[in-house]
This record gives C-alpha cells, sequence and structure tokens, in this order.
C-alpha cells in the first residue's frame, strides 16, 4: 500500500501540492494525469526519495520514508522513468546491468524467460542482440516495460510508457500492465487510451 | 663515488634557465596569453626548490620522527589543495576526505615499501622517508584530479543512469560503479602507457638522478621497478579512496549530489 499523507511541496516557493492526501491499496493500478508540469512526475520522485516534501509523509506498506527506510522501500519498486536513453552499448548489456544488482540477484532470470516477456509485448528475439541505438523509441519502451514485470517487485512505477508507441502497441503495453495482477502500479500518462483502461484515475492539476 | 658528482654552478644553472626563453617566445608569438604564468610558475619552481632544498638540509640533520611525520602531513594538505584546486567541485567540503585519502595512501604504501621492501631500520629516516613519500604524493596529484573530474562530471552527464539504478534498488556502490569504472579507466590510462615504454622511451627520473648521483645503474634499475610498482598501486589505492571518502561527503542519505 501507498500513501501520500497530506503532502506539501514548493519549487522557488511555488507551491505545487498542498495537503495532498491519495492511498492505493495493494494490486491497484492507479494512473495520474492532467497537464504538463502539474507535477506527476514529482509524486512519483517523492515515493522514490529523489524529491522530498516539505511537509507530510510518504508511507509504503506502512513505513514511512525517511533517511534509514529509503532502502527498503526502493528495494520493493521497479521504475520505468519517462522516455530516456541508458549509456548501455546493447540490450543484452542493459538487461544484464539491472539483473546484476545485489537487489535482483537471486532472480536468476533466464535468456527463454526474457524473450517470452519479449514476445508478449511483440518484440522480436533478435532485439535482445541489437545495439541500443538500432532501437526505435517505441522498442526502447517496451523492452524497459519487460525489464520493469521480470524485475518481481511489489511496485511498479511507468512514467509516460506509451508516449512512443503506436495504437497498437499502445495497446499490446496497456493489457501487459493490467496482466500485473499482484503489483501495485502507479502510471502518469497523456494518452486517452491507457487512462480509461486503468481502474483508477487521478487528475493532477 | 659521490666525488664524482658534477655539481652546477649559479652561472650554468642561468644558462639552463635561458631555455626558458624559447617556449616562451613560441607562447607569446602565438598570442597564448601564457608567457606570464610561464615565468611566474617557473620562478616559483625555483623558489620552492630553493626554499626545500634549504629545509631538507635541515630535516636531514635534525632527524626526528616527529618533525619528518609533520612534514609529510604539510605536504598531504598541500596535496590535497592543489588536487581540489584543479577540479571544480567545492573544495571547502571534499578537502578533508581528499586528505584523509592521501593520508592513509602515504602511510600504507610507505609502511610497505620502506619497511618491507627496502627494509630500512627507522622507517621515518628523513632521507628515505620525505622524499619517497614526495614522489608518490606527486604522482598522485594528476591521476586523482583526473579521476575525480571524470567520476563527478559523469554522475552529472549521466543522471539519468545513476537515478534509474538508485530508483530500482541499486545500493550507492552499486549505482556509482559505472562512474568509478569510468574514472579508473580514464585516470590509469596514462600510468599505464608511462610504464609499458619506460625505459625503451622514457628515462625515468629516480633512475636517471641515480645515475648521476653516482650509483650504478643496476641498484638504479631495482629501485626504479620498485618505485614504479609502488606509485601504481599507491596512485590506484589514493584514487579508490579518495573517491570512496569523498562520496560520503558528497551524496545524502537519499543519493542525491549535495552540490
Amino acid at each position: 500500500m501507498i500513501e501520500f499523507k497530506n503532502l506539501h511541496i514548493e519549487f522557488n516557493d511555488k507551491p505545487l501540492f498542498t495537503d495532498f492526501s491519495l492511498t492505493v491499496e495493494d494490486g491497484d493500478k492507479v494512473v495520474f494525469f492532467g497537464p504538463s508540469g502539474a507535477g506527476k512526475t514529482t509524486l512519483l520522485n517523492c515515493v522514490l526519495g529523489f524529491i522530498r516534501p516539505q511537509a507530510g509523509d510518504v508511507i509504503v506498506d506502512g513505513v514511512v520514508l525517511n533517511e534509514t527506510t529509503i532502502n527498503t522501500i526502493r528495494r520493493k519498486i521497479a521504475w520505468l522513468p519517462q522516455e530516456f536513453t541508458l549509456p548501455y552499448a546493447s540490450v543484452k548489456e542493459m538487461v544484464e546491468a539491472i539483473f546484476r544488482l545485489k537487489v535482483n540477484r537471486y532472480l536468476r532470470v533466464t535468456h527463454e524467460r526474457i524473450l517470452v516477456e519479449f514476445s508478449r509485448l511483440g518484440l522480436t528475439e533478435v532485439l535482445f542482440e541489437k545495439r541500443l541505438s538500432e532501437l526505435s523509441g517505441g522498442q526502447r519502451q517496451r523492452v524497459m516495460i519487460a525489464i520493469a514485470a521480470m524485475l518481481d517487485k511489489k511496485i511498479v512505477l511507468i512514467d509516460e510508457p506509451t508516449s512512443a508507441l503506436d495504437p497498437a502497441s499502445t495497446q499490446i503495453v496497456i493489457s501487459y500492465i493490467k496482466q500485473m495482477e499482484k503489483k501495485t502500479v502507479l502510471a502518469i500518462s497523456h494518452d486517452r487510451r491507457f487512462i480509461e483502461s486503468f481502474d483508477r484515475s487521478v487528475e493532477i492539476r | 663515488m659521490d666525488n664524482n658528482i658534477i655539481d652546477i654552478g649559479t652561472l650554468n644553472l642561468c644558462l639552463a634557465l635561458l631555455l626558458l626563453f624559447i617556449p616562451a617566445y613560441s607562447l607569446y608569438y602565438f598570442r597564448t596569453g601564457l608567457v606570464r604564468d610561464t615565468f611566474v610558475a617557473a620562478g616559483r619552481m625555483v623558489a620552492q626548490l630553493f626554499f626545500i632544498g634549504f629545509y631538507l638540509e635541515y630535516l636531514f640533520e635534525w632527524n626526528s620522527v616527529w618533525i619528518n611525520i609533520l612534514w609529510v602531513v604539510i605536504m598531504v594538505g598541500v596535496a590535497s589543495y592543489t588536487v581540489l584546486k584543479r577540479t571544480k567541485l567545492p573544495q571547502k567540503r571534499l578537502f578533508p576526505a581528499v586528505c584523509v585519502a592521501f593520508f592513509f595512501s602515504i602511510v600504507i604504501l610507505d609502511v610497505y615499501f620502506l619497511g618491507v621492501v627496502v627494509r630500512l631500520e627507522h622507517l621515518f629516516d628523513a632521507r628515505y622517508f620525505i622524499p619517497i613519500s614526495g614522489m608518490i604524493l606527486g604522482n598522485m596529484l594528476s591521476t586523482n584530479v583526473m579521476a575525480l573530474n571524470t567520476f563527478y562530471s559523469g554522475v552529472e552527464r549521466e543522471r539519468q543512469l545513476y537515478h534509474y539504478l538508485l530508483g530500482n534498488g541499486a545500493t550507492l556502490s552499486e549505482a556509482l560503479a559505472p562512474f568509478m569504472r569510468e574514472a579508473l579507466i580514464k585516470s590509469f590510462n596514462p600510468a599505464l602507457a608511462s610504464m609499458s615504454v619506460m625505459g625503451l622511451i622514457a628515462l625515468p627520473g629516480t633512475m636517471t638522478g641515480q645515475i648521476l648521483g653516482g650509483s650504478s645503474p643496476n641498484v638504479a634499475i631495482k629501485y626504479q621497478i620498485t618505485i614504479m610498482v609502488t606509485i601504481f598501486a599507491s596512485t590506484l589505492i589514493s584514487v579508490l579512496l579518495t573517491l570512496w571518502v569523498s562520496r560520503k561527503q558528497s551524496f545524502n542519505e537519499f543519493g542525491i549530489k549535495n552540490f
């Protein structure tokens, strides 16, 4: 469960959130939508501890996020940031890097499992061996979604996962995320189809 | 053999300094604006070396353990200040970290080199302890400047990667590992290149100095090999320690850079 409790966040003396509260139950799929700059990404960054609210708390599974709990909380999270480029040479290298982290080593994800997830997202097998620069923005987003799903974390934070996708691929990603049954998903989107397909949407303005 | 050393007279020293006019004229011709800096740097070097020569005479004569250690601590302080001045990093925040890293690197290597390899009876003998510490420190400077610059500019440039790793449960060490790797590669490539051509296209300072000082080339070579390995190890240890200690001052509990 994720709780935003009476958050007050301001940048350069301009308040972004005043007394913002929201509870997301285990397994819920919630999407934030609203105009750019309204603070959607800021909310995800609060859960990740990258932004600290001036007042209020973020509580994850009953644990208040602070200096001593941040690492425990981050270990429960799979995070897919807004479209960005990582300096890895190949898809293989990118996938392997994240599974080499101590927190993920126990997973022992096999090559077959990776290919299954790729195929569920409409990605071909050959993609795994390709250079990252050879991938389109949409392919890169789907690779990242596959990684987030395979990480087997309780909470998944996704920022604009369909911004570079065509309608057909968007539909594939929507059903893929909805099938993450036990995971709590907090997503951000401007895509009407994506917003409408979620159980719960919260407008941030 | 010491009697065979040819002293350089004041006039001859001036003749050597005349060589500076060749680079100075070139720098003037190409309007680099570095002529004044060249003469200031050369002037500082001459003054500092005369001063240290004068001071070392006394240090060697006193040969007091505590004065020798104090002298090395001062050298560590100056070296740390010099390194940070050549980076764009906050000097006040990182100065203690770099000092601690340099000091421990020097201690580890001095004890090993002078105590285990050379088997000195008195580890802090001024004639060995001060020049060896100075040489090790001098070689640490450029490597540490390069390592610190590469590391912190890497974190800044690849902030997305750093946050991506942290946000997906990486420890601070794991999230910083790609930047540590880059810093080590960039800062050690010149040292590796220079070690691999030693004796072929570069006659190292220690060896040349010892031969000029009357030692046999065989002894000079053995000193050079051990000193090269010591310098290489000490620079690596100092870079690792500097990055490790400085990061404690540079990132908060959330992994966010403080400056």
